[in-house]
Parts: structure tokens; sequence; C-alpha cells
């Protein structure tokens, strides 16, 4: 019980002081004839509602989201008088779960509380209580699934798909296991494994209860297993197929003097694909070419603008030069090549 | 032949006159005053830091457990809450408040502050004890209940009209709405006025000397605290034919943190030196304390916990001199806060270490009944005309109730400028004894002091180079230690005293 904070001393005089009544509370002291009626009304002990005098009810929630299956949250109800302080032990809260009565409970230092079990159904509630005539406002919760008992799964390929596409995943619907669908938003990924060393890596959030994601098909080969994950859940390996890349059947390949550098300018391609584009500029190239005098050599590098092109130390008086090319796990070979702006003069 | 002597000796008067007055003008060019938002930045550090909670254990199981690391962030709002408190109802500025209170409680706090600047009260908690009754599952709301050491003052018309002590138990709620928590309800369920018993007077203390060491007085003591030189100066203390001593435990030495540990070992081997050569021992607290303002009650309450225990337990203490000459800081604090702050310091101390007796070491008879009820002691400092000292005593005596009256500071210079003037050691050595005659009836007779001193403590006696000479020459021995007139004096004086 709430005792009342009027405390009548008497006075201590020092030198020519006079005598007073003075009004003391947590927060200082006044003189009895100097304290304002809002400070003395509030050290009234009788705050309890009288339908005149309503209380204010505050109304917490925490934590605001529960997990289906897990452990309680609590609603608690901070209850004070019309003056702002806090109402009388034994005031009765009531409290309501989206308009049901859920349970009666006795302040203590104004202080009501009534657990909130989250069941299985991932949705949002609304929690609020009512004591001496007052009305909290509605505080608001959810029940999120249960993360850890989600399913993740990753539906499969229809068809291969061509380089140059995009090709797409999806995981199909991702539950816990009560059924309910996982929170948009939700992180998620998609990874490849193309081979050991290689892996493609897609990060993105659910929708809808899917993770689902593009790929573009470029620069990797044709196949890969493919597995979605949330979390620490990780969906069955599928397979991914591409369709290879064909090249048209003319590969263009030319050799030019470069007199300067006592060298020749290789120059292969464009490369051209049945998809009708060319190789994309990075794509990985080798090539070996042989003299006459059977000197040979291999160099590798990448596409750019379609072409590969390198200079080669080799003397065009020993053509001809035998050209094997390789890309895309496709092979070209040449015979019988000869610099086109060769002359035969000898060099400078 | 005595004009060239009268003209040298009015040149010095309006020489004087003009140092005091530029000096006068100087200190009240210096001030300012200064309004502050934040609490920390109103208080310095220190005062910050002080203050203190205790904890209990919830003895109940909470929604949410409470962790020594809540502890801590709300110790500090806590005790931020009261500082502030006291701070706004000292100075008006309510800025301060919103840091530490919110909702209806910074309202109510608002409300006090504006009470108290208008009729002239203040709250100061001294020390918190708190219990968790109430932690919300998602660490959002906090109940304690805290029981406060609260002391609430009413100074009226420049009076201390209202002083009092309550052990208050409280309830007190805390939000953390993101910025941290606040108190948002704070409420008094209970107020307990503590009861004590007069302490007993220790040890007796009849003939005594103010002692410091000749090279390290006033500050440099427990700072530069020799124990070789203690030991050798009680012994000469005891030759001389003294019971006891008095001390002086500065303010800061005991306060700050890094000197007090040391001063506080210092300060028991000082007790246990003074027992081993059969001499009582009357420490006087808080000398040289700056600030007497209500929100540094706190820190005070500190500094007693730091001393009192190691007081208490020391067979060589007579009695506690709560305060050096405590009249002198009326003019500078207000009489009234004085008082308050006095009183508030004697309560303490009854529940620090309630088996030691109490006086105030009043710098002259005139106030030396003022807060006579709480003594057990009665004190003054007696530097005024020596004719009148025994009628001085007795009317002291006379309004003591019964209590002992001990005069704590007698002295005479021996700075001898010109011709005697203002003394010499012959006239010095004169004077105690007809002084010490005088306060035959005295329960105790302390002379100012043991040493000269070579090396004067401006910190305590201000730079003027004459008050300086004079203050230098008090001792019954000079500061190579050699005994002066008046040590022979005070050793037959002090022979008769039983």
């Amino acid at each position: 019980m709430v005792f009342a904070a009027v405390v009548w001393t008497t006075c201590f005089t020092v030198g020519a002081a006079r005598s007073e009544d003075v009004f003391t509370d947590a927060f200082g002291i006044v003189p009895i004839g100097s304290v304002s009626s809002d400070r003395l009304l509030r050290s009234v002990t009788q705050r309890v509602s009288d339908g005149s005098n309503e209380a204010s009810v505050h109304i917490f929630v925490g934590p605001k989201s529960l997990e289906a299956g897990g452990d309680n949250g609590l609603a608690t109800a901070v209850v004070l008088d019309a003056q702002g302080s806090l109402v009388p032990d034994g005031t009765e809260v009531t409290f309501f779960l989206d308009g049901q009565e859920i349970g009666t409970i006795q302040t203590r230092y104004g202080i009501a509380t009534v657990p909130l079990a989250p069941g299985s159904v991932a949705v949002g509630f609304s929690v609020g209580a009512v004591a001496a005539g007052g009305q909290s406002q509605r505080a608001t919760y959810r029940v999120t699934p249960d993360v850890g008992s989600l399913s993740v799964g990753l539906l499969p390929q229809l068809k291969s798909v061509s380089h140059e596409t995009l090709a797409p995943f999806t995981s199909g619907p991702i539950l816990d296991q009560y059924g309910n669908v996982v929170d948009d938003g939700t992180a998620a990924s998609i990874v490849l494994f193309h081979d050991v060393n290689h892996f493609s890596y897609l990060p993105t959030r659910t929708v809808r209860g899917n993770a689902d994601v593009s790929f573009l098909v470029r620069d990797v080969p044709s196949f890969a297993q493919v597995v979605t994950n949330v979390g620490s859940q990780l969906s069955t390996v599928r397979a991914f197929n591409a369709v290879p890349i064909i090249f048209d059947a003319d590969l263009p390949v030319r050799l030019s003097v470069q007199a300067d550098l006592r060298a020749m300018l290789l120059e292969i391609g464009p490369f051209l694909t049945s998809s009708g584009h060319q190789l994309t500029d990075g794509s990985k190239v080798s090539a070996t070419i042989s003299d006459s005098a059977g000197n040979s050599r291999t160099f590798s590098g990448w596409v750019q603008d379609g072409v590969f092109s390198r200079s080669v130390a080799f003397d065009p008086r020993l053509a001809p030069f035998t050209l094997v090319v390789e890309a895309q796990k496709t092979k070209f070979e040449y015979f019988g090549l000869e610099a086109d702006d060769y002359s035969g003069g000898s060099d400078n | 032949m005595r004009t060239p002597l009268i003209k040298a000796v009015v040149f010095l008067g309006i020489v004087s006159v003009l140092v005091w007055a530029v000096a006068d003008i100087y200190a009240r060019l210096s001030e300012k005053t200064v309004l502050y938002r934040y609490i920390s930045d109103a208080l310095n550090q220190r005062e910050m830091a002080v203050a203190r909670v205790e904890w209990r254990p919830a003895g109940r199981l909470l929604d949410r457990p409470f962790t020594e690391a809540d502890a801590a962030q709300v110790e500090k709002v806590l005790d931020q809450a009261w500082a502030s408190l006291t701070f706004a109802q000292q100075t008006g500025n309510i800025d301060v408040l919103s840091d530490a209170f919110t909702g209806v409680a910074l309202e109510r706090a608002e409300q006090s502050a504006v009470d108290a600047i208008g009729h002239g009260g203040v709250l100061a908690v001294l020390h918190s004890s708190a219990k968790p009754v109430f932690f919300h599952r998602d660490a959002s709301i906090l109940q304690l209940e805290v029981d406060t050491y609260a002391v609430r003052m009413l100074i009226e018309q420049g009076a201390l009209s209202h002083h009092q002590v309550t052990l208050d138990s409280n309830i007190i709620t805390f939000l953390n709405g993101g910025y941290g928590w606040r108190i948002s309800n704070l409420e008094r369920l209970d107020a307990v006025v503590p009861e004590y018993q007069s302490a007993e007077v220790g040890q007796p203390a009849r003939a005594g000397l103010n002692y410091y060491p000749a090279a390290t007085p006033w500050t440099q003591f427990w700072r530069d605290y020799e124990p070789g030189t203690v030991e050798d100066d009680l012994v000469r203390i005891r030759d001389l034919g003294a019971d006891s001593i008095r001390v002086f435990l500065t303010y800061d030495a005991f306060i700050d943190p890094e000197a007090t540990e040391l001063s506080v070992n210092h300060l028991r081997h000082l007790l246990d030196a003074a027992r081993q050569n059969g001499l009582s021992v009357v420490p006087t607290l808080f000398d040289l304390k700056p600030d007497f303002s209500p929100v540094t009650w706190v820190e005070d309450a500190r500094y007693l916990d730091t001393v009192m225990p190691i007081l208490a337990e020391a067979p060589s203490v007579a009695y506690i001199d709560l305060k050096n000459e405590a009249d002198l800081d009326f003019e500078t604090h207000g009489q009234a806060k004085i008082l308050g702050w006095l009183t508030t310091i004697r309560a303490y101390l009854r529940e620090t270490a309630p088996e030691l007796g109490a006086t105030i070491g009043w710098s002259s008879a005139e106030w030396a009944s003022q807060l006579e009820t709480e003594l057990e002691v009665i004190s003054y400092h007696d530097y005024a005309p020596l004719d009148d000292a025994r009628n001085r005593l007795d009317a002291v005596k006379a309004g003591s109730g019964g209590k002992p009256v001990a005069v704590t500071e007698i002295g005479y210079t021996s700075f001898d400028a010109l011709r005697g003037f203002p003394g010499s050691p012959e006239t010095q050595a004169e004077q105690l004894a007809v002084h010490i005659e005088a306060l035959t009836d005295a329960d105790g007779v302390f002379v100012w002091t043991l040493y000269d001193f070579a090396n004067i403590d401006t910190a305590a006696i201000g730079r003027s180079p004459w008050r300086r000479q004079i203050q230098s020459s008090f001792g019954l021995l000079d500061s190579f230690g050699n005994e002066k007139p008046a040590a022979r004096v005070v050793r037959e004086a002090f022979r008769k005293i039983d």
C-alpha cells in the first residue's frame, strides 16, 4: 500500500528562523503554506478510480516478435492514477488479445503482467488492457515462422539454357514445421558449383515465400550443381545444364608482318557463335603456331571485341605456318598460313 | 626621530590598503555566471563519479535476468538523477533533468526545482541501496525498490529553518525507450527518521598541540608524508608534556582517487604512532573543502566512508572535529548552507561511526553554541583579546549543557617585524603562559602550533607576505626544531594540567 508522503516535522531552528510545518515528498521539501495543490494532491493515499478520476494505462509488449512454437512474450501494463502516480497494489487489470479477454491480474507497484504464448500460426496480434476506468492503446506484436525448422527446396531446371541468356532459379515455397511461409525479406542464396575451384554465389531475399534469382549464363562451364540456402537450411542438389557454345564454321585468321618489331601480328576472329553473337570479351583463347623449321610456341589470352590478337616473334620467311586455336572446348586447325603482306624482302 | 618612523608606518598602511583593494576588485571581476545544459558539465567529473549504489539481490524470479551490466547502466542514471535533481533545486537550471527523468517524473522534478528556487528547499541523496523488483522481458521497463539516505533542507530568509535526515523507501520505475534508461516514476513509500544515541568521548585530550611537520604543512602534509619525521615529531610533542594532537585531514587528500590510498595508509600510520606515544588524536575533517553546495554532499559522504572506518577502529582517536573554523565560510557560502552541511555531516557520521563523539572547531567563542545539541564536545578557537579569555570560557561553559568544552586553538606569533611588533619570542611565551592559565577550567587546550613553517602554504594562508610572515611563526619550535621560549612555558603549563 502506498503511504501518504506528507511528513509533518518539527522545525529545526537555527539562529532567528521561525517554526513552520513543511511538506516533503520524494522530490524534496516545501513549506506547507507554499506547496502547490498538484504536488499536495498527488501525495494523498486515495487514488482508486471512481469513474471521474480515470487511471491511465500504458501497455508494453516484449519482445515485439515471437517465434512460432517458441518462448512466451510478456504484456505489461503500467497503471497510473489521475495525478500520474502508481495505482495502489491490488488494482485489477484485464488484458485483451485481439479483443478476447486473456486474464485479469492485480498490480504490484502499479504493474501487472500476463504471458503471451506465441502458438504455431505466424500472424500479427494486438494486445490491450483496461484498469480503474482507463484503457490502454493497443500494442502489436508478431509471431514469426520458426526459422530453425524451415524446409528449403529448389525446383528442377525445365530445359537447358543458352549462354548469354538468363537462367531462372526458384526455391518454391519455403515453410516451417507448422506450415508458416517464411517472411518476405529473409536472406537466401542460390549457389552454382561449376567445378572444384569455381562457384557462382547468387544472394537474394524471399518474396511471397519463395527465393527467386536469375543468373546470366556467361563464361561458365555448361554444367553445374545448384543448391538453395536459407540460414542453416540447404535444399537438395539439382543439376544445371547450359547449351554448349557452337561457333560458326568459319573463323578468320590473319598473319601480318610487323617489320619494326621483327614479328608478325596474329589476329584470330571475330569468334561468331551459332547464337548470333560474338564470343564475349574475356573469353579464354589459346593458340599454338608452328613454322616450317619446326619451331612451335603456344600463346593464351582472351577475346576483345570478338577478336584474339597477339604479336608472335616468328620469321615470316619460315612460312608456311601451322595454327591450332582452342576456345570454348572447340579446336580450329589451319595449315599453310603465310603473312599477308610479306614480299620476301630481307629484314631491316 | 619619531617622525620618520611614523611616516614609515603610515606609508606601509596605505600600501596595504591599496593592495587589498586591487585584489578585491580583481576577484569581483573574475566572477561570472555560467548556465549548464548537461549535469556532467555543471559538476566536475569527480563529483559525477563518486555516487554509489549498493545492489541487493532481487529475491524473486524476474521476467528477465538483471545482470551486472544492467546494474552498471542503471546505477549511472540513478546517480545522475539525484545529482541533477539537487543541482536543479540549487540553481533553477531544469535543463539537466531530462537526461535522467522522463514523463511524470520529469514534470515532478521540474516542479520541485521551481518550488525549491521559490521557497528555499533542497533534497540531497547521499547513498542508495537498490533491489530490482520487475524487469520486462525485452528490457524496456525496470522497477527498483530503492532505499536512500536523504537529506532535506529548507533555508528561508537566509536562515536554516528545517533540516531533516530520513531513510526513505522508494519505488522507482525506469523506461528504456532506445535513448537509454530514464526515470518515469519516482514515489516515496516510507520515510524513517533514524534515531541515534549520543556517543562517548574517547581518550582525554587535555593538553594538546596542533600538528604539522615543519617542512610540510597544510596541503603538503599528506602528499609529502614522511613516517620517520612524524614519529620523531610525536616524541617531541610528548616531551613538551602534551597528551594529544590535533591534525587535519585535507579534503583533496582523501577524495582524489589517485591520492586516497596513500593518504589512508599514512593516516593509519599516524594514528598508530600516536597510540605508541600515548597521544590522543583529534582529527579535523574536510580541511580546505572548497564548496558546501548540497550537490557536493554525496562526495562528502564518500570522504567519510573512506576515513571513518579508520578513525573508528583507532583507539587513539578522542573525538572528531567536523570542520575547522566553519564560521569563516559563512560569509562566502552562507551561514544557513554551512549549518545545513554540518548537520548533514554529523548525521551521516552517526551512521558510519556511531561510537565516536564529535565537535566543531569554531573560530571564536561567539559561535561555540551553534549546533550544540548535535555535538559531544563544544570547542572553539581563542585568538580574541587575552584579557577576556576566562570570561569567554565561562560563557561557553554556561551554555554547553554540561558538555566538555575544549579550546582547540590558541597561539601567538613570535614574528618580530619592528621592536616587538607584531610579536616576539618573549611575548609569545608570556602570552601563552597567561592564556593557558586563564583556560585552566577548560576540558582541553590546544596550542597552535608545534613548529614554525619556513614554507607557508599559500592555499591555506593566502599570498599576503605580511600574513605569511605572521602565520609562519606560531610554533613552539622554530623551523629547525630548536625550542623557543614558548616551548618551556607550555611544557610547564601542560605539566599542571591533569
